[in-house]
């Protein structure tokens, strides 16, 4: 198998018969060489592969015991960290609010809004809100929007009902909070969990 | 009003709702109930009024148990909607690779878990700019070696070069030493020893999985210079490794 001289590798300890460490990586761990013909039938380059086959699988187990050290020990500053991003809010666009007096600049931001429908969810069994968009001129009062909505169902909840509830849900909670005038509310089931979820308390 | 359960129209003369074209929809058969629950989705709520405290710290739990079993990409939508108690399941879920990561770069505990500190805060800034939530591991992964190696080049300003790191804050109690293989352990000495150039080009591609490319614009190097480096640390611990055949 004809060699060509473009993928030298410096100071790689080659074999005798004249192949680096790092053809023989490449090999393993993409299947193709250029030399493949010969890595084949070579028996210093199948030593060569059995060795890297050997690292790789130590390494592998190097970070296996790694993870499993790291996890013993608790995050002493999860909490403190959330805190801190917890203040860096995401807050999107402003939808402004009625005022009595024209000077009074109120509004809410959509953060808010997207905030309000998945606390809405999360009080509902059997579904997680996913990315909520709210579609439509949120500037202009008065304009219809169309509310977007993926969930995450959980097995054994009948996927139409649920969807009725968390529509007729999220239209009460924004009808009670904002003065947002909501058109139609599409809800895409993105998944669905098929293991039971363990309850925090009775229900 | 009942505009409540808007449907798609019509595709092709079934009447599949507009709310089931996820890509997950179980069968007819599947969709009861496993445990004979009642109809209905069970709205905590009930229409009387307000939750009771008790109430509501099991549905924090519950919902804290949701979240536990949603995927990635999931979490990160969320996330990127300004949720963070989604972000904290991403963080518990990720958080023992990436510090078991930076400790090996870093070799120190503490150094790794301000690393860690950092990463979280640069992905919970940047999470929008992730196209595909599904790949936050890797982007985990590849914030936590930049970190890594940005540290490590911050102390070298202020410590002098000859002064050690040794790994002895995180070196496994001898429990764990025991059960290891003594290969693992000739691995784990032969990488202490190793010239620092050389781990961390071998760190940043078997642990971070990074190119050679991206290991190159990292530290500064050339990709030659990567490879070359990658040869010779996969040698000496080959070399290190047969010794304990």
């Amino acid at each position: 198998m004809a060699m060509n001289g473009t993928n030298d590798t410096p100071g790689a300890a080659d074999a005798d018969c004249g192949h680096s460490i790092e053809e023989l990586q490449e090999y393993l761990e993409t299947g193709e060489s250029p030399a493949s013909a010969h890595i084949d039938t070579c028996p210093e380059c199948q030593s060569g592969l059995a060795a890297l086959r050997r690292l790789r699988a130590l390494t592998g187990d190097l970070i296996s015991a790694d993870v499993e050290e790291a996890e013993k020990e608790e995050l002493p500053w999860l909490d403190g960290l959330m805190n801190n991003l917890r203040l860096e809010t995401r807050a999107g666009r402003r939808i402004p609010l009625s005022t009595e007096d024209e000077l009074d600049s109120l509004f809410i931001t959509e953060g808010a809004v997207t905030a309000l429908v998945r606390a809405v969810g999360d009080t509902m069994e059997g579904v997680l809100i996913g990315k909520c968009r709210i579609q439509g001129d949120v500037d202009a009062v008065g304009s219809e929007i169309t509310l977007d909505i993926e969930i995450a169902a959980f097995f054994g909840y009948p996927l139409l009902p649920m969807a009725e509830e968390l529509r007729r849900e999220v239209r009460g909670v924004l009808a009670l909070q904002t003065e947002l005038l909501v058109g139609d509310i599409n809800i895409r089931i993105v998944k669905i969990h098929e293991h039971e979820i363990q309850q925090g308390g009775s229900s | 009003m009942d505009n409540g359960v808007q449907r798609q129209p019509e595709a092709s003369g079934g009447s599949v709702p507009r709310d089931v074209v996820g890509d997950a929809v179980p069968s007819e058969s599947t969709m009861a109930p496993p445990t004979g629950a009642t109809a209905g989705c069970h709205p905590r709520r009930s229409g009387s009024g307000r939750t009771s405290d008790g109430d509501a710290r099991a549905q924090r739990q519950s919902r804290a148990g949701m979240l536990e079993a949603a995927e990635d990409a999931f979490l990160v939508d969320r996330a990127v909607d300004g949720d963070v108690a989604a972000f904290e399941v991403l963080v518990r879920r990720y958080a023992p690779l990436m510090r078991a990561y930076a400790r090996r770069v870093t070799g120190s505990a503490s150094d790794a878990d301000d690393v860690l500190q950092e990463a979280f805060t640069q992905a919970w800034r940047q999470l929008a700019d992730l196209n595909d939530g599904s790949v936050v591991k890797s982007w985990l992964m590849k914030i936590t070696g930049h970190r890594s190696i940005d540290l490590l080049r911050r102390r070298r300003e202020y410590v002098p070069v000859d002064e050690s790191y040794d790994l002895a804050d995180v070196a496994p109690g001898p429990e764990y030493a025991a059960a290891a293989s003594s290969q693992m352990a000739a691995l784990r000495h032969a990488l202490d020893r190793m010239p620092e150039g050389q781990r961390q080009c071998w760190l940043l591609k078997e642990m971070g999985a990074q190119s050679y490319d991206e290991i190159a614009a990292q530290l500064g190097i050339s990709s030659a210079t990567v490879r070359g480096r990658l040869a010779r640390a996969r040698t000496t611990l080959m070399k290190e490794m047969e010794e304990w055949r």
